[in-house]
């Protein structure tokens, strides 16, 4: 069985339509079939890749074409560099296999990576094993949509991000799964963007990350086992709906980490079973509403560097502590929520509780200093002290307060 | 009975000396959190550790985060200020050995673009600088390149 396969290139068909744009099938061989075929290909061309194991690496792609795989067609780096760098625009990569890119720690190395482009399209390929899966750098105007990438990640260091992105606008991320990475997509000053139905999970830092990145919206993604569920940082107008941060668990796990953002609003969300729910620093002018806060350990950490946030209209439901800060004084407003740990009542039967709620706990405050003292929540001194506090507040902040909880939640429709 | 208060009297003596040691500890890869950001250290070129004189240490994803804890607790009295080497990962090195280099093509997890090398024709060649110039910068008012 030796290598009776020379390299065929065969001109399958001349598309009428496309003018002189031809359809070129590719078939696995010796030597360097894809960056042949590329070399000979005419800008526009089709190159369709037949079933079978490509054995190749640093594939330039320097013209526009449409590279196409039909069922069956891998193109395996073997361990080495990275396997498609595309420096041209109006390039199209679809349904291709690509796997198994050595990991590096002096180059950040990608299975497909863009480099000063727009209008490229990658979609519905399969990524597995390759240390960074899709690597956007410096492109605008590009669409990442139903591809499946996966990492191995035995070893938590050696994994890259799933989807890359570093200096962009007007990329849309949509449907795409991604797992066992560094974060399932990381965006750095990326700009007016859209990331929507991705699910993300099992990631080792964050499902999604922004860094340093304007006016993006994120909508209808699950992040789901992260180490955290999603991390907005240094970042403002960004639109966060619909998602679902579920099951992030661990010493320091959120479901939402935001730092240092301004002027973006979370709705309708499912925050449900993360250590922390949604954790704010230097978070300013957000509006949240609408959304499920439910069976968390703590639902919110608000610390006292937030500034002008509106909560409004949520639902707390059965989280050990409700909100935590640190800070004696509130400048955040909290208004028309529903909290499953209010204790008043509701004589004229509107609907609204007639005492205010207060949703910071004494006792979170000291777990929050010394973690070993969970040991005694739920005991009789622990809910007695709680008692009195909330009465006489000393060092739960007193303006911390809905003046309107509501008495049954919301009847929001999360999927 | 007398050779087994013996041990545990040594077993107790190991553990006060160990627990009064002041020393600094690897970082855990995938494990441990910065102080300052609060992300998840995950990087093996990049990274940063204080450990105070009273040996409660603080981890760092990147250099980028250690010099403006330091800025924010200037109070603080912190017996080993260490950075990894970029031309050596995983390891710390104490920052007055290293030199410091900022340059886009190095992707350090907080936008700093910042590395530190143990040797210094391991760079790039732009401007080294060294832990005392580093210090007093300003971080955290990334623009887009």
């Amino acid at each position: 069985m030796s290598s009776w396969i020379p390299i065929i290139l065969s001109l399958l068909t001349l598309l009428p339509s496309w003018g002189n744009a031809k359809t070129i099938a590719l078939y696995p061989g010796e030597g360097r079939v894809i960056s042949d075929a590329i070399l000979q290909a005419a800008p526009y061309d089709t190159l369709v890749f037949k079933k079978g194991i490509y054995q190749e690496n640093s594939i330039l792609v320097d013209k526009p074409l449409v590279l196409l795989g039909e069922e069956g067609a891998i193109v395996d780096g073997q361990m080495g560099d990275e396997i498609f760098v595309i420096v041209s625009d109006d390039v199209s990569l679809e349904n291709l296999t690509l796997k198994n890119v050595g990991v590096s720690y002096l180059k950040d190395r990608a299975a497909i990576r863009l480099n000063r482009v727009s209008n490229v399209t990658i979609r519905n390929n399969r990524l597995l094993n390759t240390f960074f899966g899709i690597y956007l750098q410096k492109s605008n105007e590009c669409v990442v949509d139903g591809n499946t990438i996966t990492g191995a990640a035995e070893e938590e260091s050696r994994a890259g991000n799933a989807i890359h992105i570093w200096q962009g606008k007007r990329i849309r991320v949509t449907h795409n799964t991604l797992s066992h990475h560094r974060d399932g997509i990381y965006f750095e000053f990326v700009d007016e963007s859209y990331i929507a139905f991705n699910q993300s999970r099992n990631n080792m830092r964050y499902g999604l990350h922004f860094m340093f990145s304007n006016d993006d919206i994120y909508e209808n993604n699950v992040f789901q086992n992260n180490g955290s569920g999603v991390a907005v940082m240094f970042s403002n107008r960004i639109s966060m709906e619909n998602n679902e941060f579920l099951d992030n668990w661990g010493g320091a796990s959120y479901g939402l980490l935001l730092k240092e953002i301004s002027d973006g609003t979370i709705r309708g969300n499912r925050f449900q079973s993360n250590t922390v729910g949604i954790y704010a620093e230097g978070a300013n002018r957000l509006v949240l509403s609408q959304n499920l806060l439910q069976n968390n350990g703590k639902a919110m950490d608000i610390k006292g560097n937030c500034m002008d946030n509106r909560i409004l209209d949520n639902n707390f439901i059965g989280n050990t502590f409700e909100v935590l800060t640190n800070s004696k004084t509130n400048l955040n407003h909290f208004e028309g929520n529903y909290w499953s740990q209010y204790s008043g009542y509701d004589l004229n039967k509107d609907g609204v509780g007639d005492l205010p709620h207060r949703p910071v706990n004494l006792f979170a405050l000291i777990t929050d200093k010394v973690p070993a003292a969970h040991m005694l929540l739920h005991s009789f001194l622990v809910s007695s002290l709680e008692v009195a506090e909330r009465m006489f507040p000393q060092f739960i902040p007193e303006q911390l307060i809905d003046s309107q909880p509501q008495i049954s939640p919301y009847p929001y429709d999360y999927d | 009975m007398n050779r087994f208060l013996q041990s545990y009297f040594l077993l107790g003596l190991v553990l006060l000396i160990q627990s009064c040691s002041v020393s600094p500890e690897p970082i855990k890869f995938g494990e441990d959190h910065c102080a300052h950001c609060k992300m998840k250290i995950m990087d093996p070129r990049f990274g940063g550790e204080l450990v105070t004189t009273k040996g409660r240490i603080y981890k760092f994803d990147a250099v980028e985060c250690l010099v403006p804890y330091l800025q924010e607790h200037a109070s603080m009295e912190f017996g080993y200020t260490l950075a990894i080497a970029y031309d050596e990962p995983k390891k710390l090195v104490d920052v007055r050995e290293l030199h410091f280099e900022t340059d886009s093509s190095y992707r350090s997890p907080m936008g700093g673009n910042l590395a530190a090398f143990r040797q210094s024709q391991n760079a790039i060649g732009n401007e080294l600088i060294t832990w005392e110039e580093l210090k007093e910068k300003k971080f955290y008012a990334p623009t887009n390149p």
